[in-house]
């Protein structure tokens, strides 16, 4: 007997874009067969007016094995995150992807080494702006091999955190992660709020190295009034040989930790940011806007609080950075208590439903989905993922287009954390992480170790 | 790896840094140095004295082109000895300009260039005009070990130096710089006072005074160095005497902009002593019209 039937449900068919009212069985985490005909398994879940979707990738997040972000990923349709981004991320991966076997998780994890934190850090260098010496080289390159032999899907930059890492080095990294096929993720450096040569340096460099390229939440980058003029040099770059993809968010203003290089003073003067456009996102001043004593206080104790940067909002920009055919919407989700954080943790994916097809029409559904699903399962090379096929890994996200909608705010607002509506049921691996829209807090998630 | 002293030429349009640049770098060449001229204006006009009728291909622009670039390609090795590299600029109204020189920098270390020419000097020769974050990085990131702000006895080229030069003293407040001062048309009164005087006030060093020379003006007009047809000529004796004061290096003393109530302070004043002198008036506190 099937474990899981799903029945009635309009199916997304993520290759073709097409849509069709089909049965799906599920059997030991496998889709097992779509058909016209009933079907009886253990769990019956009537699909009738609901979308049914491969479950959502998220391209971009930093969820880690951190519980609460896989839960609210779960809740918003995700079923496949890829951590590690910005630079941060674990460096010991088989330990990393054994803990994360043994505790079980509630979505599937793939995991980026990472480069501006992590690697910089385990090769000694403590300061941002400072090259690396030729022994740190050597050392990064070690480890960041090492990582990805274990199977981690890629090299993740986040530039603006090292601001003084060279060309070289990015270079020769870059040169691994082109050696194995991988992924290099990129948050950009930005010295001026319009400085369009953060692209031209890495393209240079998947130019020299053939590196897969993501530039990552493209929208927080250049969303200061350029984002089309950045999305011309992307297509260009594109139309020119290299291999780029982009990753989107569904808001403007954007966080990070108080206590980084983003938010020196310099970097504050050089782009007329003013305390009063600053929330704490997480710790004792959550929800709080900022001013300059509270400012240098949460610098200085604590630095890993993080604080949103609200910037002028100009809703055109992220439509406009999710539509192109290379595009993928993420979440940039990172680890908070309940309460804390930004509404991207919770309402990124329903937000992105809603509002570029629902509301707006920029894309139809099958593109949206195709884009959620498919394309960044075909850029991590996750092969059986992104598709309702029969062999395909049971990742379905179930959902009401008519009434899926974000809740989550600002917390200067309320509570960035809350749960969106319309997201009915989230099958992991086959087994419901979401029931008829209540979280189960089942662990089916696994670990996706990039394969040689 | 050898180091090239790295001297940078700022100051607003048509102050005349493009000719004072191009007439030095050959200075420093016919003293035995060798220079790299490079210039980031969309004209392509800063090495034109230099180099002639040979086109300059813009390197930056080319960059944004291609991704990747061999930066020995752009230069150009003219008659002189200079060597000499455009760099271009913007898609007109495309992101800033911030991080051009910087990436240039960063490839003539990683291809070399500066081993490969045996270069003792780099003069950039930066077009602009307005010390935003872009326009003021590869001062601030340690790019140039000097700068020369360039002003003639215009009020808006007095503004726009003692502009740049709060830029500088800002953003290296905590890592000091040479910044100097050079003088154009000097003789025209009553510039060389009151830049003495500006000079004082703000503890700037004035690198010098370059007077009108019509000969200089000629070699100009001919597309051409004064050193080619008037190496013998007095302008050219300035130029030789700059290139050996550029060589000396002096006590970096950072400089005290005026504010702005300051500024306008002066510029009434100055006003006003130009309108004296154009009005005949004889026996104020000032000699200078008499």
């Amino acid at each position: 007997m099937l474990d899981v039937a799903i029945c009635k449900g309009l199916v997304i068919d993520t290759k073709k874009q097409t849509k069709r009212i089909v049965n799906i069985g599920i059997k030991d985490g496998e889709i097992v067969c779509i058909t016209g005909d009933d079907l009886t398994a253990s769990i019956v879940i009537d699909a009738q007016g609901l979308i049914v979707s491969p479950g959502f990738i998220d391209v971009h997040g930093h969820v880690d094995g951190y519980l609460y972000s896989g839960e609210l990923s779960a809740c918003q349709g995700i079923t496949t995150s890829i951590g590690g981004n910005c630079g941060l991320s674990p460096i010991d991966f088989d330990d990393f992807f054994n803990c994360q076997e043994k505790a079980g998780f509630y979505i599937n994890q793939g995991e980026l080494v990472g480069h501006s934190f992590s690697l910089r850090q385990a090769a000694g260098i403590a300061n941002p702006y400072r090259r690396a010496l030729p022994c740190e080289f050597d050392k990064m390159k070690y480890m960041a091999r090492a990582a990805l032999d274990a199977g981690a899907c890629g090299i993740s930059f986040g530039l603006d955190y090292s601001p003084g890492a060279s060309y070289e080095e990015i270079t020769a990294l870059a040169t691994i992660c082109a050696e194995f096929d991988r992924v290099m993720p990129i948050h950009t450096r930005l010295f001026t709020q319009n400085d369009l040569y953060s692209l031209f340096e890495v393209l240079s460099i998947a130019k020299r190295t053939g590196v897969k390229l993501l530039f990552s939440h493209f929208v927080y980058q250049y969303g200061s009034g350029i984002t089309v003029d950045a999305l011309e040099i992307i297509e260009k770059a594109i139309r020119d040989g290299l291999n780029i993809k982009i990753d989107s968010g569904m808001y403007m203003d954007w966080l990070t930790f108080i206590g980084t290089a983003t938010f020196d003073e310099q970097t504050i003067n050089d782009n007329e940011i003013r305390f009063s456009d600053m929330i704490a996102a997480s710790g004792p001043y959550k929800g709080q806007h900022l001013n300059l004593e509270l400012y240098r206080l949460m610098r200085q104790k604590y630095p890993n609080d993080s604080v949103i940067c609200c910037v002028p909002n100009d809703a055109k920009q992220i439509y406009a950075a999710l539509k192109p055919e290379y595009a993928m919407p993420s979440t940039d989700i990172g680890q908070y208590l309940p309460g804390e954080g930004h509404p991207q943790i919770a309402g990124s994916f329903p937000k992105y439903i809603k509002e570029m097809v629902r509301e707006r029409h920029d894309l139809t559904l099958e593109a949206a989905i195709y884009k959620a699903t498919l394309l960044p399962a075909q850029t991590f090379h996750l092969d059986k993922k992104g598709q309702i096929e029969v062999g395909m890994d049971a990742d379905l996200t179930i959902f009401n287009l008519n009434t899926i909608k974000d809740t989550a705010v600002f917390p200067d607002r309320g509570c960035p954390d809350n749960k969106p509506e319309g997201m009915e049921y989230i099958l992991v691996n086959g087994v419901p992480v979401v029931y008829q829209g209540v979280f189960t807090g089942k662990k089916p998630g696994r670990v996706l170790r990039a394969r040689k | 790896m050898k180091e090239a002293k790295k001297i940078c030429f700022l100051g607003k349009g048509g102050v005349g840094k493009s000719i004072i640049a191009s007439n030095l770098s050959e200075a420093l060449v016919r003293a035995g140095h060798h220079v790299l001229q490079i210039g980031n204006d969309s004209s392509l006009s800063s090495t034109i004295l230099l180099r002639g009728f040979t086109d300059a291909v813009p390197a930056l622009e080319e960059y944004r082109r291609n991704y990747v670039i061999q930066l020995a390609d752009y230069i150009i090795k003219t008659a002189s000895g200079v060597y000499c590299l455009e760099l271009g600029s913007l898609e007109p109204g495309v992101g800033c300009m911030a991080r051009g020189i910087q990436i240039i920098d960063e490839m003539m270390e990683m291809q070399a260039i500066t081993d490969d020419l045996d270069l003792d000097y780099i003069i950039y020769d930066i077009a602009g005009d307005i010390p935003c974050t872009g326009y003021i990085l590869p001062m601030r990131d340690g790019i140039m070990d000097t700068c020369i702000v360039v002003t003639d006895g215009s009020v808006t080229s007095f503004v726009t130096a003692n502009s740049i030069i709060a830029g500088i003293v800002k953003a290296r407040r905590s890592a000091p710089i040479s910044i100097q001062m050079l003088v154009n048309y000097a003789d025209r009164y009553p510039t060389r006072s009151q830049l003495d005087a500006y000079a004082v006030t703000t503890q700037l060093t004035i690198l010098d005074y370059l007077d009108y020379y019509q000969r200089l003006e000629h070699s100009e007009l001919a597309g051409e160095t004064i050193f080619v047809s008037q190496s013998d000529s007095k302008a050219a004796l300035f130029f030789t005497g700059l290139a050996e004061k550029i060589t000396v290096t002096k006590n970096i003393i950072m400089p005290k902009p005026l504010g702005r109530n300051e500024l306008f302070r002066w510029l009434r004043l100055w006003k006003q002593q130009s309108l004296d002198q154009k009005s005949g008036v004889i026996g104020g506190d000032y000699s200078g019209n008499i």
